[in-house]
Formats: C-alpha cells, sequence, structure tokens
C-alpha cells in the first residue's frame, strides 16, 4: 500500500497517472519523483506529499490523505485496486475508471465518476455536478459501473449516462437525469427544477420532492420488482442507507421526455 | 549589439540557392544570413546534421473564430493532452493544450518543434481579422500571416454583377489592405453565398450564384486577375467548388481550364480530385489532375494530406461542413459571418479501415509522386482538416520511404485503389532536397516570401537542423536546434527561448480615392461603419510587408 500525505497547500494539481496499479511495486523514492501538472507547470509527487509504502497482499491500494492538496482527475482510467481519499477530492475523480474501486470519506467536485465504464465510487459527502455525467465536450456520460454519494449532488447527475447506477442518499440539484440514454439514477431526496430533461431512455426514480415538465406524461402507480430488489442491494451489501418505509411504497411512473424519444421514465415514490 | 553565429559543417539544403547537400557553414548576421563573417564569432557545431531553411506552412488554420469555435467545440481533446508551459531562458513559458487544435502559445512552440518558422492562415474573415492578428500575436516562433476570404462577399459579387471590374479589384485591394491580409482566398466561390441564400449549393461552374446573373467562374476568373493586378505575391488560392463530392475533379478541371492561363494556387487539391458518380463512392481521379497540374506552369497547389486518425474539419465551405454533419450526426457548429462569408466546424477522425477515407489518403499521395515540378507543391494536411501538422513528420517519411508507404497502403480496405497510381507501384521517393522544396522553398516562393525559404545572403535566419540518419518520421520529428530570425530557440531538442514573429502581409496596389467610392456601398451592407472596419497597424507585430513598400492606398486604409 502507498500513502501520500499532503504537506502542501496546493489547488489545480492533477492527479491522474495516480492509479494504484501504477506503483505496485515501486519504491518511495519513485514514487515521490513522478511528476504531476500543477497549474501551468508541473512538480514533483514529494514536494506535495510525504510518500509511504507498506508491503501489502492483494489488489494495490493507494490511499491519500490530500490535506491542503486537491487532487483532479484522481483515478482517471483505473482498471484496478483500490484508492481511499481521508478527505476531499477535487473534480473529476474517477472520470473514464473501467474498474477497481475509489472510496471518499469527504466531499469530490464535479464530474465524478464522468464517463465511467466500470468499478465502483463512493463518496461519503457531497458531490459536485455531472456525477456519472459526460466530460465537458463529451458525447455520453457512464455506459456502467456504481456511484454512491450519501450526501447530496449538484447539477445534471447523470448527463447523458448510458448504462450504470448513481444512488444518491440527499438531494439532487437541476436537471438529474439530463439526457439520459439509459441507466438509473435514484434519489433519496428531492430533485432541482427539470428532472430528466431531455432524456431518451432511462429510470429516474425520486423518494422526495419533483417538479416535473410538461413533456413527461403519467403512465400509471406500481411497484416495479427490479425498484425493489435494488433497494435491497443497495441497503445491503453495498451498505447504503435506505429508510426502510421506501421499501414498502408505490410509484407514480412518468413516461418522457417527450420533446426527445420518450422512451424515459421517472419513478415517483409515494408513502401509500 | 551585432549579433553573429556561424553554423559549422552541416550538411545544407537549400535548393533555391542550387545547394543539395553540400557540406559547408551558414553564417548570421542580426537575424539574416550572410556572406561572410568575421574570424572567431561564436559557432554551433553542426557536423552530422542536415541543415533546412525554417519550414514554411503555407495552407493552415490556426487562428481565427473558427479555431476558437473548435476549441470550445471539442474540450475533451483539449483535456487529453495538458501541456505544462516550457522551461525558457529568462522565465517560464505558457501552458497550453495539444490535441489536433492546440492552444495559441502551444501551436508556436509544436510548430517550432517540428522546424517550421513560419505559417499562412488560409481563411481569415476579413471581419475577423482584428482577432486573428492577435490571436497570431500569441502564437510564438512563427511569422505570420493570412489570406482574406472574399470568394462570397456580397458587397464584391454585388460588384462583379453590375458589371463594374474596376471597383472590383479596388474594392478588393482596400479590403485585404484594412485586413492586413497576405492574399486573397475563394472558398468554394458562390457556393457559400447560394448556401445562405437559401440554395442547397452551387453544382458547377456555370450554376447562377443565388439568383444573380453571375456564376462561380465569373467570380474565380475575375479574382485571378485582381490578385496580378493588385500585385499580390501571392496569386488567387482557390478552394474550388463540390468539395469532397465524388465526381468532382470534373469541376476542378474546368476551373483549372476557365482561367485561361492566369496564376491561381489550389489549396487542398486532394479534397477535389475525386472521380465516380454524385452520390456514390468516390475513386482517385488524381492521375488526371496530376497530368494537367504537370502540364501548366500558372497552377500551383497545396495537397491537404489526409493522415488516419483525428481531424477537426474547419471550413468556410458552409455547405461542405453541413453535408458531413448530416452523413456523420458528429456535434457541428455554423457560423455565419454576415456579408462576407461563413464557417463550419466539426470534429473528425479518418480511419484506415473506411474506404472513403481511404481513397483520400491514397489521392493525396498520388497528387505528390505524380508531380513533376516539386516547386509548385506545398506539403499540408490542411491543418486541422485532414489531419494536424504534427503529422507532417509521418506524411514526409510516406513521400521518401516506399517501402514504409507500401507497408501503409496493405491496410486499407479492398477496392480503395481503384483508379489509383498507387496501385501501379509508384515507385518515387521524395529525396531530402525535394523535402526541402516542398516545405520551404516552394511554398515561400509561392507565397512571395522572399527571405524565407532559402539560405542566400539576406534572408530571415530561420533554420531547423535535424540529426540525420534513422527514418525520415523521427527525423523531421524532433529537430537537434531550430533557430528563429538569428536565436537559437530550440538546443538539443529542447525548446529554449521563444520570440515572437512578424506579421506577414501585402501591400496592394490600388487607387487611394478607392475608399471613398467604396463607402456607400459598404455602410449600406455592413454592420459596422467603414472607419471601424480596418485593422490599426499596432494590431500587427513588427514589420513584415510582403511585394512591396508601402500599399499605394496609403499606409492606413482610410
Amino acid at each position: 500500500m502507498i500513502t501520500l500525505t499532503g504537506r502542501a497547500e496546493a489547488h489545480g494539481v492533477s492527479g491522474e497517472g495516480l492509479l494504484p496499479e501504477s506503483f505496485a511495486a515501486a519504491a518511495e523514492s519513485e514514487v515521490a519523483r513522478t511528476r504531476l501538472r500543477f497549474g501551468a507547470e508541473t512538480a514533483e509527487l514529494g514536494d506535495l506529499f510525504h510518500v509511504r509504502t507498506a508491503p501489502g497482499a492483494g489488489e494495490p491500494e493507494l490511499r491519500i490523505e490530500p490535506g491542503g492538496v486537491r487532487l483532479h482527475g484522481l483515478g482517471t482510467g483505473m482498471t484496478r485496486g483500490r484508492i481511499v481519499v481521508a478527505g476531499n477530492a477535487g473534480d473529476r475523480l474517477g472520470a473514464a475508471m473501467v474498474g477497481g474501486e475509489i472510496l471518499v470519506e469527504g466531499s469530490c467536485g464535479d464530474c465524478t465518476g464522468g464517463e465511467m465504464t466500470g468499478g465502483f465510487i463512493r463518496v461519503h459527502g457531497d458531490a459536485g455536478a455531472r456525477a456519472g455525467g459526460a466530460l465537458a465536450g463529451g458525447p455520453r456520460g457512464m455506459a456502467g459501473g456504481v456511484i454512491l454519494v450519501h450526501g447530496s449532488v449538484g447539477d445534471e447527475a447523470g448527463a447523458a449516462m448510458r448504462r450504470g447506477l448513481v444512488a444518491i442518499g440527499g438531494s439532487a440539484a437541476a436537471r438529474a437525469g439530463f439526457h439520459a440514454i439509459a441507466g438509473t439514477v435514484l434519489v433519496l431526496g428531492g430533485v432541482g427544477e427539470a428532472p430528466a430533461m431531455a432524456t431518451k431512455r432511462g429510470s429516474l426514480v425520486v423518494f422526495g420532492e419533483a417538479r416535473l415538465l410538461p413533456t413527461f406524461r403519467y403512465a400509471c402507480e406500481y411497484e416495479p420488482t427490479f425498484l425493489r430488489l435494488l433497494l435491497r442491494y443497495l441497503s445491503g451489501p453495498l451498505a447504503f442507507a435506505v429508510p426502510e418505509r421506501f421499501a414498502r411504497g408505490r410509484f407514480r411512473r412518468f413516461a418522457g421526455d417527450f420533446s426527445q424519444l420518450g422512451k424515459g421514465e421517472i419513478l415517483l415514490w409515494t408513502d401509500a | 549589439m551585432t549579433v553573429r553565429l556561424r553554423i559549422r559543417g552541416g550538411e545544407v539544403y537549400d535548393p533555391a540557392n542550387g545547394v543539395e547537400g553540400d557540406v559547408r557553414d551558414v553564417l548570421v548576421e542580426d537575424g539574416r544570413i550572410v556572406a561572410d563573417l568575421p574570424a572567431g564569432v561564436p559557432e554551433l557545431d553542426a557536423r552530422g546534421l542536415v541543415v533546412f531553411p525554417g519550414g514554411v506552412d503555407l495552407h493552415c488554420h490556426i487562428a481565427g473564430s473558427k479555431v476558437t469555435l473548435a476549441r470550445r467545440l471539442s474540450p475533451e481533446r483539449a483535456r487529453a493532452e495538458g501541456l505544462p508551459a516550457p522551461e525558457l531562458e529568462g522565465g517560464t513559458g505558457r501552458a497550453g493544450t495539444g490535441g489536433v487544435v492546440p492552444s495559441s502559445f502551444a501551436t508556436g512552440y509544436l510548430y517550432a518543434g517540428l522546424g517550421y518558422t513560419a505559417a499562412i492562415d488560409a481563411a481569415i474573415a476579413p471581419l475577423g481579422a482584428r482577432q486573428a492578428h492577435a490571436e497570431l500575436a500569441d502564437v510564438p516562433l512563427l511569422d505570420s500571416g493570412f489570406l482574406a476570404l472574399l470568394g462570397n462577399n456580397a458587397l464584391l459579387l454585388s460588384l462583379l454583377e453590375a458589371g463594374e471590374r474596376e471597383r472590383f479589384v479596388e474594392a478588393a485591394g482596400w479590403i485585404l489592405e484594412a485586413a492586413g491580409a497576405l492574399g486573397m482566398k475563394a472558398v468554394n466561390p458562390g457556393g457559400v453565398a447560394a448556401w445562405k441564400a437559401g440554395a442547397s449549393n452551387v453544382a458547377g461552374l456555370d450554376d447562377p450564384i443565388g439568383g444573380t446573373a453571375i456564376t462561380p467562374r465569373v467570380v474565380v476568373t475575375a479574382l485571378a486577375d485582381a490578385a496580378a493586378d493588385l500585385r499580390l505575391p501571392h496569386p488567387l488560392h482557390l478552394h474550388c467548388n463540390n468539395l469532397g463530392m465524388p465526381g468532382n475533379a470534373a469541376t476542378t478541371l474546368a476551373t483549372m481550364q476557365a482561367l485561361e492561363g492566369r496564376r491561381a494556387h489550389f489549396a487542398h487539391l486532394q479534397f477535389h480530385s475525386y472521380g465516380g458518380e454524385p452520390g456514390g463512392l468516390p475513386v482517385s481521379a488524381a492521375p488526371a489532375i496530376s497530368e494537367y497540374v504537370n502540364g501548366h506552369e500558372n497552377l500551383s497547389f497545396d495537397v491537404g494530406q489526409v493522415m488516419f486518425g483525428p481531424a477537426t474539419v474547419m471550413t468556410a465551405d458552409e455547405p461542405a461542413g453541413y453535408l458531413l454533419h448530416r452523413l456523420t450526426g458528429r456535434k457541428w457548429v455554423n457560423l455565419d459571418i454576415e456579408v462576407e462569408t461563413g464557417c463550419g466546424v466539426l470534429p473528425f477522425e479518418y480511419r484506415d479501415r473506411n474506404r472513403v477515407h481511404a481513397v483520400q489518403w491514397a489521392v493525396g499521395l498520388e497528387l505528390f509522386l505524380l508531380a513533376r515540378d516539386p516547386w509548385r507543391v506545398v506539403l499540408s494536411t490542411d491543418h486541422p482538416n485532414g489531419g494536424s501538422f504534427r503529422a507532417y513528420p509521418r506524411l514526409i517519411r510516406l513521400l521518401m520511404d516506399r517501402a514504409f508507404r507500401d507497408e501503409e497502403l496493405r491496410r486499407l480496405p479492398e477496392g480503395a485503389l481503384a483508379g489509383s497510381a498507387l496501385a501501379d507501384g509508384l515507385e518515387r521517393e521524395y529525396t531530402l532536397s525535394e523535402i526541402s522544396i516542398v516545405t520551404r522553398a516552394a511554398p515561400a516562393r509561392l507565397a512571395g516570401l522572399t527571405r524565407k525559404g532559402h539560405l542566400g545572403p539576406g534572408a530571415d535566419a530561420d533554420l531547423a537542423l535535424y540529426p540525420k540518419g534513422g527514418d525520415a518520421e523521427a527525423m523531421f520529428s524532433a529537430p537537434r536546434y531550430v533557430i528563429k530570425g538569428g536565436t537559437v530557440v530550440l538546443e538539443e531538442g529542447q525548446l529554449r527561448r521563444s520570440v515572437q514573429g512578424v506579421t506577414l502581409r501585402s501591400s496592394p496596389l490600388y487607387d487611394p480615392g478607392a475608399a471613398g467610392r467604396l463607402r456607400p456601398a459598404f455602410e449600406s451592407r455592413y454592420s459596422i461603419r467603414m472607419d471601424n472596419y480596418p485593422v490599426a497597424a499596432e494590431m500587427m507585430r513588427g514589420e513584415g510587408r510582403v511585394g512591396g513598400d508601402t500599399p499605394s492606398g496609403g499606409s492606413e486604409p482610410a
């Protein structure tokens, strides 16, 4: 295992390339010499972090105690292993990751899990805009994997997502599920304006307040089996706190967005 | 203080002065090449290195609104290649982004990193000239200028329609001077105007433009005459009608014939050299095009080679941009530049397994290999339309190394070489001297840049020194030294210094009274006042007037 402990105040540091698998057999001095982009220039990892290595068995692990260092793009393209951030992370955490696991004990910035195709991200605090969404300029968002945010998220969670699950313990701001192509965004709290705007397919599940666009049409009230299973999976194996009453209610289904393909849905929980 | 440098013992390729691989010294004093230097001046050991003049890119797109749009349209490409600021003598340079359309400072660094020291943006709307000058000033290490888009200007077309040829010429001259342009460009002449008026395009050289009595033929010949009348250093730079369409070689040949001996430079000829039927698959018509060009000394061309990999279509040919958007479904931006022109931008990718792309790739190479006179050929990828300028070293290897070329040919899909001379086994391999011509001497000469592209006394001391040996791609990817205006900016492969280039602009010859005669028509058509149109000289860098001392219209357009 490698542990990095922040030793400076540094924002705008790119954590791209900081992957557990990259350092699996590296010595401390070698890790410390890794160059990271820092603003317009580069800096050695050792100038920003104290580096400690410890032998370990199993999957490679990278533990980051960021202190005053804000790392962006941490876990980009990660394929295996585990990253633990004992604090806050910056933007694009786990962007385009393929596999492995990232745990953040604090909060993180925008585009968490942007365009990921596999793997698992857990954020104990809040996440910024476009969690699981497309990165700026990208045509589609996450296409696989799981993102769990125990707190709340910013705008456009799951924007243009293609597959996968984004589960949010708190609330989601505007346009959750924006332009989704498929996949599931589940929000235990309320959602901001224009939920699932321009969605083509996919499911937005909301347990709190939601004010829908007129381009969504009421379809029915029912108890979808997949949701019961999903909630059980979240609260069980994934240890994601789901209030017990949510497992009992029914859901009102609204189809839309009819300004697009209209094959998506918003499921609003009702305490029946 | 006089700065002198003796570049000792390099293998010099300076075909403009008949030097082809001679081992000799090149002498530099105060930013120019000189014939003699006193003993004891500082020396640069060039033994074992190949010495070329600095590269000159006659047709690229590195400034202006279309480049800005391309960067905004594809942040994912910029994000993929962050470029830290280089450590330079006297301070840190500028960080930037790379990809197909690098940021401005990065563009200068990357060009210099290949040994290029001058570049011409081939398509700037005069209305956007102010921005273009500002942006070019942020591209270090390159002397640069641009060609102004005139082929769909409503004001100029109206003068042509009224049969006022003399006023047409002086108006063109005034616009060029006001914009601070090096030369004139026509893109799909009349076709863009027709598209903006609601038609799909013009189909050929004799289609009326947007309900008027004039045709692309009239526009092309009038602009070619105007370039000569205005004594421009570079002839009309022409992007023909029907870009990219199967069967467009007929239009291209008809355009060449319509010129009737007038000088013209054909832009990205590769995109205009296709046989086949409209609506079908293109096949190569490069042999027929090459045969015609070979027989007509009034014609020159840059190739616009397609390179497999990412590209960005950015073109003033709006209907072509729109068609590609419809064909590919890719994101697209269209920019309408009121009475002057338009612009379409979309990210693109050329794939070697795509038959159409393979044909395009092959056609470009044919045009290079079938050209008898390298002095009328310019190496380009129409950056970033056919691919990035960063692919030039690979393109050079394709030209110099037949075995490598044949290996690449084998990757193409079956049938892609139908009608192609490459299928018959073109054996030609470019020599270092020919590479020096198509990347330096010819573009400089064709653009009228008399101090560039050669190493004779009086030339700008812009040089690139490459290590000899290995494959050509590796060699041209990594110059050992690059010298810009007498300053060694790249040493041992590392960028060490950054210097500012100058603005390359022409001095069109026209009657100073033109502005007054043009004013009523200008004020009635443009959205800005005529007095606010000219770009002030202070916006331009240094003094890079080409082809004359001062404009006859005055040092500042009135």
